[in-house]
């Protein structure tokens, strides 16, 4: 087929065939559908999808599930879709902020690297870690949280990093229906991403849940908790000790358990070992605790667009919903695109959308 | 008489589906105008979390309604996700604001050369772009209304819910004026 049939069978001149063929112009969308039917190419077998400034994704996804290319593929969906808001956000976009040059999972540099952004944060070497200190370092990073209700089942993830190249901006989405221990070290496991832009795939997310136990339980926390751990007599008393631990920084007591551990390698000494009541301990330990959705929103069922923008909008000091405000206003666009970049069902980007405009 | 099918997409099915019943799958007109979604729709208005304006969807009369789609065999919906792949790459590199859903109501419509009724400014856009025959629910009310399946009052009804919700169209005033400026 010539480019004079073409032109015939598409209602174009042939200049404009062989302005596409030649890379001087691109088809408009129209035509372009029809070209591939034409030829009966697909969208991958006619187009090259060269995009440079793709969105780089990670996930904190949940035990068990595995990531796949349409996970990946829907979060940069969702990223092409924010950088329409990136026009409109708070920050100074001159300067970049301070992230790490070299991260590594060695134990001495995350001490060291988790020490400093405490005493960033202004909180003592063996403070609790709060979700207040958490936030206040979001936004001097520049990232935008953004508030999700994904439920507790239904998704891969409970938390999507997403980092735009172009604009070299982070947004941060975080599933609000997941147990409130889980959801503090998501949160440090997303700062960690922030702090190591320079880093990706299982490189990225074992440097980020490193950073996290680091920072939730300090060094001089496990080295204390070894100590205390090993001078139970029975296994029970261990386990008891553990969630006792776990109960005074408000962290998982797998974290605590685990950072004990590291430290013991880190000091060559042998690992604590709990026997399997451990897991029905946690399972007890959880129960006591209910999700950050219902402790942050209470009846959700009850809840209008409203009073979860401004309860989202404080918790998390984030100025997501005023970035969409400006841009569903501005450009006049509808409930699709808060469906989009919100990723939630329609009929709540409606009662959000409804609200915003 | 064969059926002329029309799409009517989520916002419009929500404006109209309370009032007209049913919306869905009910020949109307010497044209046999049939209303039809895509089975889409469903997962769009199932899982919702907050309070919404439109609890009724959930009920039975509704969801029952809702079971009906346009027949569509395999070749052609091997068509309907190769036009999808370009729409929808489209509204990733130009024009954002259109939903997957939404992009899959024009790819359908392309394939069936049938009309989608929107109020949705992103998918008017859409839609022109591929060529889709789009209409405002407003120009669907006055098919309906030629066509006696909705006199004015029931009109007038609608459009004062829709403004008594707080859930216009755009351009509900211009619309007005266009289809039914007896209102």
């Amino acid at each position: 087929m010539n480019q004079t049939a073409v032109a015939e069978s598409l209602d174009v001149t042939k200049e404009a065939v062989s302005q596409w063929l030649n890379a001087k112009s691109f088809p408009r969308p129209n035509k372009l559908l029809k070209l591939a039917k034409l030829l009966q190419l697909s969208f991958e077998e006619l187009v090259i999808n060269d995009e440079p400034n793709a969105p780089l994704i990670a996930f904190r996804k949940k035990a068990g599930t595995k990531t796949k290319d349409h996970h990946i593929g829907k979060a940069q969906e969702i990223g092409r879709f924010l950088r329409h808001l990136v026009p409109y956000l708070p920050f100074e976009t001159l300067e970049m902020p301070p992230v790490l040059k070299s991260p590594n999972r060695d134990y001495e540099y995350l001490r060291q690297v988790t020490s400093k952004v405490r005493c960033d944060i202004h909180l003592g070497e063996i403070e609790t870690v709060d979700f207040d200190h958490l936030i206040r370092r979001f936004t001097e990073l520049q990232a935008v949280v953004v508030p999700a209700l994904w439920g507790t089942k239904q998704r891969h993830e409970n938390a999507i990093h997403i980092h735009l190249p172009d604009s070299q901006t982070t947004w941060v989405y975080l599933n609000l229906d997941t147990n409130i221990h889980d959801f503090k070290f998501w949160m440090a496991h997303e700062l960690g991403h922030c702090l190591s832009p320079s880093l990706s795939g299982d490189d990225a997310e074992d440097f980020a849940d490193d950073f996290a136990g680091a920072l939730l339980f300090p060094s001089a926390l496990a080295e204390k908790a070894y100590t205390e751990i090993n001078q139970q007599r029975t296994s029970a008393a261990k386990i008891q000790k553990v969630i006792e631990l776990a109960d005074e920084q408000t962290i998982s007591p797998y974290t605590v358990l685990g950072q004990t551990n590291k430290y013991a390698a880190y000091k060559g000494f042998s690992d604590i070992e709990l026997s399997r009541s451990f897991h029905g301990a946690v399972t007890n330990f959880n129960k006591r605790f209910h999700n950050l959705s219902d402790a942050l929103l209470g009846d959700i069922q009850k809840l209008d667009a409203r009073e979860f923008i401004n309860k989202t909008e404080n918790a998390f000091e984030t100025p997501f919903f005023e970035l969409l405000r400006k841009y569903l206003k501005e450009q006049n666009k509808g409930p699709g695109y808060v469906q989009v970049v919100m990723d939630m069902p329609l009929l709540d980007a409606r009662s959000i959308h409804s609200e915003l405009t | 008489m064969p059926q002329s099918k029309i799409l009517v997409d989520t916002n419009s099915y929500l404006r109209l589906a309370q009032t007209i019943r049913p919306l869905l799958f009910m020949p109307f007109g010497d044209n046999e105008y049939c209303l039809y979604i895509l089975p889409e729709l469903n997962d769009e208005l199932a899982n919702r979390r907050l309070n919404s304006k439109f609890p009724w969807v959930d009920e039975e009369e509704y969801i029952e309604n809702r079971k009906s789609f346009p027949t569509v065999g395999r070749k052609q919906k091997r068509v309907i996700l190769t036009n999808f792949d370009f729409i929808w790459d489209f509204v990733q590199t130009e024009l954002s604001g259109p939903s997957r859903v939404d992009a899959l109501y024009i790819a359908y419509a392309l394939e069936l050369g049938v009309p989608v009724v929107t109020d949705d400014q992103d998918m008017t856009e859409l839609a022109k772009e591929f060529e889709v025959p789009v209409m405002p629910t407003l120009k669907l009310l006055k098919v309906m209304h030629e066509s006696n399946h909705a006199d004015l009052k029931k009109v007038k009804g609608i459009v004062e819910y829709w403004r008594a919700i707080g859930d216009c169209p755009a351009n509900l005033h211009r619309d007005l004026k266009k289809f039914f400026p007896e209102l």
